[in-house]
């Protein structure tokens, strides 16, 4: 009783305090809306941005998918049937494939091969560091367009090209590299190891560099080997940059349109080289379908979606990061 | 702390907002200004081009224009653009209806991309063509007329001949004005292969020019009523020279890079590995540029045939000048567009400025294609005695029909590497391309 008494004593007491505030509210709420508003504001631009040049284009997209489309005033809404087209279509399943062997090998170079460099780039005791740092890095620093051709020219069919002059120290006859499948893909690997290494090399030693020197020194007490110190502490240690660089590298292998266009254009002998990407603008702009074209993009973002569903279900399962 | 609430600030920065908001949302409506018309009465165009030639070309045809129409002056603005690049805006200027250039440049390859609307987004140029129709070379005309409109008209006419090595063909004791057909030419080659060792010429793997000059030169399309008809008994027996040159003959191998115009290529002819090239008349130009070596030592000659009456020669390569449906002058930028390309004046600059065989042949034995330049200093004076004499035999194709550019991704996919890989017959692989570009075809 006494507390419920004391307490409308305290509101009555406070009546007329409030009420003086009521009646000169102005600077107050405004501040407080201020307050509320001001981070929609800050926001606004890049959601306006996101929203005109990501979201419309989009969902723009998808709608144009289901229609046959050759211009602003020639537009037939087609139902499923580009999507018939697509299952029927063996280019998209080369394409599909392509792409998916491309990822597979870049995810199974561009992870070790980096995580090892940057371990020898992190020892003390290695000579001329920041030289061969950059030295690895520069690659990424050209443009793809411009590498492209030279790796084009390199993987010349003539005996004079730069990688049958090497084999032809060991022997091996000229090899018509950009010709068949299986050298082809070397050709498209090859130059995204070039290009990738140095930048993988750079997020696995950010990793490397927050790991606690004490781990190590504690293990050194413990008498652990080095192969044991990398695989208990670097190995878990840098595990959320393996994380990261494997999402951006299966984007970035579904992705792929650069370094195939400048090998080929946009059509490869028999698609040994053609990507999803390169796939969409043949059909879009060289052959003005649309349509069919957003159709494919439709069908590379949902496959990308599901692969990297896959990947961090996976992941997350054996660990809860 | 006072600053807070200082009104200018707060003008200021309100200001500033806005201009932030505004730029952000008027980048994107670049429209042309009200006026289409400068301070001293010219009216604006503005061209789109993918070539810097092209656009020397243009800015020296308005300066004419301007001196013989005081009363219609126009100020052309061209913007040059990379062939890529200006292809994909074009093309989404023109289907969203927004942003397209009055005037523009389009390689005969992707015209057909933009005659698949139902209404094609150029303007017809038929009527202003009309006076000039008769000095045209027709096939040239056709190329860039759909449903009996004429569209565009092209810098050049592209006719192909051969370039013979003449080192390598004297050595080899061949004189290249005896060989008439295309089994003269084998045998040649194989004569020059005996005695020099080196190849008659090369095969293409990712383009076809060389296919497609035997193909148009008997007569002969690879589409038919607007479906895939690659499979006719004319375009094996073509494909199937071209094969057997490389694997029956061997008097060819398959070029480097897969095509004879890249700097590979370039490279390797200027060396003197090939006794000759078969190619249009604008491969002079890089011949000029890259193959240095060569110049003096270059014989041109008329295709050899396959059977009497085949054409010489035929119209390859190409792009053509149009005018846009949102062009702000229609009338005028089509009379200037058409006048610039097809009179005679336009037509003998087509040459002088760009090194073209013009699209008017009756220039072509006009005394201003004898005069001294880089090609008739590497070619000699005699260049259009010779194609002259080819005028009447400048084969076309279906390049510009909706289907060309399906069969032609088809042929040059899958066709023409299996067939040069000697992994299938010509004949089923013609057939695969047919049943494939037209299951395509139908689908759409």
């Amino acid at each position: 009783m006494a507390s419920v008494q004391s307490e409308s004593n305290r509101q009555s007491g406070l009546q007329p305090q409030i009420r003086q505030e009521i009646k000169t509210p102005a600077p107050k709420r405004r501040k407080i809306n201020k307050q509320k508003v001001a981070p929609y504001l800050f926001v606004l631009p890049f959601v306006i941005v996101f929203l005109v040049f990501s979201v419309y284009p989009f969902v723009n997209a998808i709608i144009m998918s289901f229609q046959r489309l050759h211009g602003l005033d020639d537009t037939v809404f087609v139902g499923l049937r580009n999507y018939k087209q697509l299952i029927h279509d063996p280019v998209f399943y080369k394409v599909l494939w392509n792409v998916t062997r491309y990822t597979f090998w870049t995810i199974l170079i561009l992870i070790p091969l980096p995580l090892v460099l940057a371990v020898i780039m992190n020892l003390d005791s290695t000579p001329y560091k920041s030289f061969f740092r950059s030295v690895f890095f520069l690659p990424v620093l050209t443009s793809t367009v411009i590498a492209g051709i030279v790796f084009r020219f390199a993987f010349s069919r003539e005996s004079t090209g730069v990688f049958n002059t090497w084999i032809g120290h060991l022997g091996i006859k000229p090899v018509d590299w950009l010709d068949s499948p299986h050298t082809a893909m070397f050709a498209l690997v090859v130059i995204c190891v070039w290009r990738w290494l140095g930048v993988n090399m750079i997020y696995f030693l950010s990793g490397l560099q927050s790991i606690p020197k004490e781990l190590y020194e504690c293990a050194e007490i413990d008498g652990a080997s080095p192969w044991v110190k990398f695989k208990s502490i670097t190995l878990p240690m840098v595990r959320p940059i393996t994380t990261y660089v494997l999402t951006i590298s299966i984007l970035a292998g579904f992705s792929l349109f650069n370094e195939s266009y400048v090998y080929w254009g946009a059509s490869s002998p028999d698609d040994i080289g053609s990507t999803f990407l390169t796939y969409i603008y043949k059909n879009a702009f060289g052959q003005g379908e649309f349509g069919y074209a957003c159709t494919l993009g439709v069908a590379m973002f949902v496959i990308v979606m599901i692969i990297n569903f896959i990947q961090v279900t996976v992941r997350g399962l054996f660990k809860e990061d | 702390m006072k600053n807070k609430h200082n009104p200018a600030r707060k003008i200021f920065s309100f200001f500033l907002a806005f201009l932030l908001i505004a730029s952000f949302s008027l980048a994107g409506c670049g429209n042309k200004s009200a006026t289409n018309k400068t301070s001293d009465g010219k009216t604006k165009l503005v061209m789109w081009t993918f070539v810097q030639q092209h656009a020397d070309y243009w800015k020296d045809a308005v300066k004419t224009w301007n001196k013989n129409h005081p009363k219609e002056k126009i100020d052309l603005k061209v913007n040059v653009l990379p062939f890529d690049q200006m292809n994909q805006k074009l093309q989404v200027a023109l289907n969203s209806g927004n942003g397209a250039p009055d005037i523009a440049d389009i390689e005969i390859g992707q015209f057909a991309t933009y005659t698949k609307s139902s209404t094609v987004p150029f303007v017809d140029l038929t009527k202003t063509v009309q006076p000039y129709m008769a000095n045209l070379v027709k096939s040239r005309v056709d190329n860039y007329t759909f449903k009996g409109k004429v569209y565009g008209l092209d810098y050049h006419v592209g006719t192909t001949v051969v370039y013979y090595n003449m080192d390598i063909m004297k050595k080899a004791g061949i004189d290249p004005s005896t060989i008439k057909t295309w089994e003269d030419y084998t045998k040649a080659g194989q004569t020059v292969k005996q005695k020099t060792g080196k190849y008659m010429t090369s095969v293409e793997t990712a383009a076809d020019f060389v296919l497609d000059a035997m193909i148009s030169q008997q007569h002969s399309d690879v589409i038919k009523n607007g479906k895939s008809a690659a499979a006719q008994d004319k375009n094996i027996k073509a494909l199937q020279m071209l094969h057997d040159w490389v694997y029956k003959y061997g008097i060819a191998k398959k070029a480097e890079s897969g095509n004879q115009d890249n700097e590979e290529y370039f490279g390797a002819f200027n060396k003197g590995n090939y006794a000759s090239v078969i190619m249009p008349e604008w491969y002079m130009s890089r011949m000029v540029t890259y193959m240095k070596n060569l110049s003096g030592k270059i014989d041109i000659e008329p295709l050899p045939v396959f059977n009497s009456g085949d054409n010489r020669s035929a119209g390859l390569g190409g792009t053509s000048t149009v005018v846009t449906n949102q062009a702000t002058d229609k009338a005028l930028a089509k009379k200037f567009v058409v006048e610039s390309k097809a009179s005679k004046e336009g037509a003998i600059k087509q040459w002088t400025i760009l090194g073209f065989d013009p699209i008017r042949s009756d220039v072509w034995t006009a005394p201003e294609m004898k005069a001294d330049n880089q090609y008739t200093k590497y070619f000699g004076k005699d260049i259009f005695d010779k194609i002259s004499a080819l005028k009447n035999e400048i084969g076309g194709m279906s390049f510009t029909s909706s289907a060309y550019p399906t069969v032609n991704d088809q042929l040059l996919t899958n066709t023409i590497p299996n067939v040069m890989k000697n992994k299938v017959s010509v004949k089923k692989a013609l057939e695969d391309a047919d049943k494939a570009a037209n299951k395509k075809l139908t689908s759409k």
